[in-house]
């Protein structure tokens, strides 16, 4: 990372600190204030913001399995729905919602684990189907296995999120809870790929023989990545359940799970901030297309609008993925680092 | 009829490698080039062949000629058909393949007018790829799996063989009789080669002018019989000092000799 | 109960020769260029719309049939130009993401185009000739799915083994340089994987539309048996592709048939996860030794 003329680093803490000048302090500080007073000054956004923040920890839990150790997941949207109905039951059944939202998240965790075993055999391209195999296993399991339980293929409705008997209803004190648990995970994930799992991981990535062979034991870190991803993955399916108030197997199907790997490649892979551009990215287009597109091409053409409207945002997404993977394949975040290098060194470089 | 001119090579676009080679092959000549490894012998060869993209290689500089005509900015498929064709290194066949179809494939896709005859030609000169034809190549021995190799590159009907270490893992056996085998093909059809080889010795008694490279530099060149006499030559590339006398350990000691060409 | 179990083992084995052909174009397609083909659904959908467009015309049937086969081939002509020509030499993630945006793409143009409803050709292409073999009842539709799906494999094996444009296919597929420097223009034997691959996708689709109908809700399911069978039967081999078909097809049907439909569709699934665990690189695939 290029810092400013003056600043040095001359020790490890220095040198692995995300937050390095007293300039980024500052910065960080306005987010911060800027991020939990946004109810104040943009009521009408909150429940996009609120979609946003849940699926910044699913994106950022793939980004560490995908992006930071190399593992192809095409199964994130059935991790979520596991620790979507994890916590749809917990609650219902009365438990606490804290309690419900870290249970959904380890259980979601272990099953994730289960389907992460195969990395023992191997590697990218089957540990990838292994993931699609999960992303249809997990949803049959849950429709077929005790629908009358489960609530088959109709959706279930969601006990609202309840704080020491308080219930939350509305979107802004909704806000409340999920923004901060969006920014605990993702300082956590960010200060994980600053430990020697994360460099692990980025060892793995490269070249996981080669690591091997240093003496890092892939198997284990492999595992645990996807222990990672699928804790992430739950926690933000909880969290989607208790905001969406009900659901059911249609919300997580394999197109979620590539819309999802679809975020983590348009923000950059291989960065925390990455994940977070990628799903604003992907979010305000999909506004973009679903509501302001509309409209205009009822006008366009009335006889087929429907079909255009309901086809528009898969061509979309599709053609923007594509374009990015030929011509971007590192993300719009590689971009940022461009533009930022370009203005730091502009005239000249110290 | 080859004439390199001065070439450099980067690979990556900041490893250079080949800094300013210029060599020339005649017309039905056989010429080596000896070195050791990473001297960037097969460099060259695959700056003749249009191969270096596969390792993000550019010629960045100087020209290959071929018969007057410029040849640096071709493609591999092009240039085959033109008559230029690299035997690779490692004996590359097409695994899957039986031998036959290795021979055919090759032959269908440059001279393909010429195939049956051309194939006939092949197992003339190399009467065991007849015996094995139907073999999957994948599964032949090293010997007859560069056999098969050279017999692939000798359909194409070429001008002009690029051949890289063709001895490499065979025995010196099997290697006598494949460089005698190409010997007869040049001496018969008039087919230029140029030879990357590391066994010196043999490369020196089938070529009849051979180039020496060090770092990327032809450091030393000449008609293989003086290249022979050369003392230089003889304790770095032939492992012997004196002419025909054995060498004694006390006496290996290269920092006392320094190559006359550094 | 015998002849239930006759009756679901032949089905089965019938609705495997489509599964086998379209994980030989899988094959075909991962082979030549080391790409995983995750759009062959979309790509069946698309195709037999191409072909329905083109009955629609008012083209007598043989001939809106073979136009919208033409169409398929230019199509896949058109898609490996304009998307794999440029990843050529990205890692695994560039191409898969590749083929699952496309997936996504060619998706939303069939809804837009075409709508998401469910087609049907409103006749039978395949006349009934063959009803019933001994206690068995077959479908028209079925019968003749398996018998175009049978001459089309044994068509593309024959194609493959001797004549000179496919053999020059099965060398590029075993290096793609060794290849260039015998001649082989990889570029155009690129292309001609990829319009095979659509032609496939296009005769697949022409016997499913004729059996169930086609839309791009429900279609694209097929395709993850295919991904079952040419997994089990090892990525770059085609009798591997061919048997997985229908070994797959007679599993999914037996269990379909014997314990409960959801069953059967679970089994692909299953059969994908053992193969994995078991021995991932296919039954007949070839063990990749790897040097660091």
């Amino acid at each position: 990372m290029r810092y400013p003329a003056g600043i040095y680093n001359i020790n490890y803490a220095q040198d692995m600190s995300i937050i390095r000048t007293k300039a980024h302090w500052v910065i960080f500080a306005l987010g911060m204030i800027a991020l939990f007073t946004f109810p104040l000054y943009a009521t009408s956004f909150i429940h996009i913001i609120n979609l946003v923040g849940i699926y910044v920890i699913s994106a950022v839990g793939l980004m560490l399995l995908t992006g930071y150790c190399g593992q192809i997941s095409l199964g994130q949207a059935a991790f979520m729905m596991v620790g979507a109905y994890t916590g749809a039951w917990m609650t219902r059944a009365g438990f606490p919602f804290f309690g419900s939202l870290i249970l959904s998240g380890l259980i979601a965790g272990v099953v994730g684990l289960l389907f992460g075993l195969p990395a023992v055999r191997v590697k990218g391209f089957y540990l990838a189907m292994s993931t699609l195999a999960a992303q249809f296993i997990i949803p049959w399991c849950i429709i077929e296995i005790r629908p009358d339980f489960t609530g088959g293929i109709y959706a279930i409705r969601v006990n609202p999120m309840t704080i020491f008997g308080h219930k939350l209803i509305s979107q802004i004190e909704m806000f409340y809870v999920i923004i901060p648990i969006t920014c605990i995970l993702v300082i956590f994930a960010k200060n994980l790929v600053r430990t020697q799992i994360g460099r692990a991981w980025v060892a793995i990535r490269d070249n996981d023989l080669a690591a091997e062979v240093l003496g890092i034991n892939i198997f284990f870190y492999k595992v645990l990545a996807f222990f990672v991803c699928t804790f992430f993955a739950g926690i933000s399916g909880c969290l989607w359940a208790h905001w969406m108030r009900n659901v059911g197997p249609t919300h997580f199907e394999l197109v979620t799970s590539i819309w999802f790997l679809g975020m983590i490649i348009l923000g950059g892979m291989g960065s925390i901030s990455g994940a977070v551009v990628g799903v604003i990215v992907v979010r305000i287009l999909d506004y973009f297309i679903s509501i302001t597109l509309p409209p205009m091409i009822e006008k366009a053409f009335p006889l087929l609008s429907n079909q255009i409207v309901a086809g528009l945002p898969a061509f979309v997404f599709g053609l923007i993925i594509l374009l990015f993977v030929i011509f971007e394949p590192r993300g719009v975040n590689h971009r940022w680092e461009i533009f930022k290098a370009s203005y730091r060194i502009w005239p000249f470089s110290y | 009829m080859l004439v390199l001119n001065n070439i450099e090579v980067t690979y990556s676009e900041v490893i250079l490698v080949l800094k300013g080679v210029s060599l020339n092959v005649p017309k039905g000549g056989i010429v080596a080039i000896m070195g050791a490894n990473g001297a960037g012998k097969t460099t060259t060869l695959k700056a003749i062949s249009g191969l270096l993209y596969v390792e993000q290689g550019k010629l960045t500089h100087g020209s290959i000629e071929f018969d007057g005509t410029r040849i640096d900015k071709m493609n591999p498929q092009d240039l085959t058909k033109f008559g230029i064709v690299q035997i690779l290194e490692g004996r590359q066949v097409f695994e899957n393949l039986t031998a036959e179809e290795n021979l055919k494939v090759a032959g269908y896709n440059s001279d393909s007018r010429n195939v049956k005859r051309n194939l006939e030609m092949v197992y003339r000169y190399f009467p065991r790829l007849r015996e094995i034809r139907h073999n999957i190549s994948g599964y032949l021995s090293g010997g007859e799996q560069q056999m098969c190799v050279i017999g692939r590159a000798l359909m194409t009907s070429p001008k002009l063989m690029l051949l890289d270490e063709p001895s490499l893992g065979l025995s010196p056996l099997l290697t006598k009789e494949i460089f005698e085998i190409l010997g007869k093909y040049n001496h018969e059809q008039h087919t230029s080669i140029l030879l990357v080889e590391q066994n010196a010795l043999l490369a020196l008694k089938i070529a009849e002018y051979a180039y020496v490279m060090e770092n990327g530099r032809t450091v030393m060149d000449g008609p293989s019989t003086k290249l022979l006499d050369n003392p230089d030559v003889r304790e770095f590339y032939l492992g012997l000092a004196d002419i025909g006398k054995r060498k004694s350990f006390r006496d290996v000691k290269h920092y006392k000799r320094r190559k006359r060409w550094q | 109960m015998t002849a239930s179990i006759f009756q679901f083992a032949v089905s089965g084995i019938l609705v495997g020769s489509l599964y086998s052909l379209v994980s030989l174009a899988i094959v075909l397609v991962y082979k030549a260029t080391h790409v995983f083909n995750f759009a062959t659904g979309s790509m069946i959908v698309f195709n037999t719309f191409l072909i329905w467009t083109m009955i629609g015309l008012g083209l007598p049937l043989w001939l809106g049939i073979a136009a919208g086969i033409a169409c398929s081939y230019i199509f896949g002509l058109l898609l490996e130009w304009l998307v794999l020509r440029p990843l050529i030499g990205q890692p695994l993630i560039g191409s898969l993401m590749a083929t699952l945006a496309l997936t996504e793409l060619l998706r939303g143009l069939i809804i837009m185009i075409f709508s998401a409803h469910e087609f049907h050709l409103g006749f039978h292409i395949f006349p009934p000739i063959v009803k019933n073999i001994g206690p068995v009842v077959i479908s028209p539709a079925l019968f003749g799915g398996f018998i175009l799906c049978s001459i089309c494999l044994i068509a593309l094996i024959l194609f493959f083994r001797y004549s000179p444009k496919g053999l020059s296919m099965r060398a590029t597929a075993d290096g793609h340089y060794i290849a260039q420097s015998v001649g082989i223009r990889v570029s155009a034997v690129f292309s001609v994987t990829w319009g095979i691959a659509g032609v496939i996708c296009a005769i697949a689709g022409l016997a499913l539309m004729d059996r169930i109908g086609f839309s791009i809700v429900q279609t694209p399911s097929v395709v993850i048996f295919c991904f079952a069978a040419v997994l089990m039967g090892g990525l770059d081999s085609v009798p591997g592709a061919i048997l997985g078909g229908i070994i797959v097809g007679l599993v999914s049907s037996l269990a379909s048939g014997l314990i409960s439909s959801q069953a059967g569709m679970l089994m692909p699934y299953i059969v994908l996860m053992v193969v994995i665990l078991v021995r991932p690189e296919g039954i007949w695939g070839l063990k990749r030794i790897e040097r660091i």
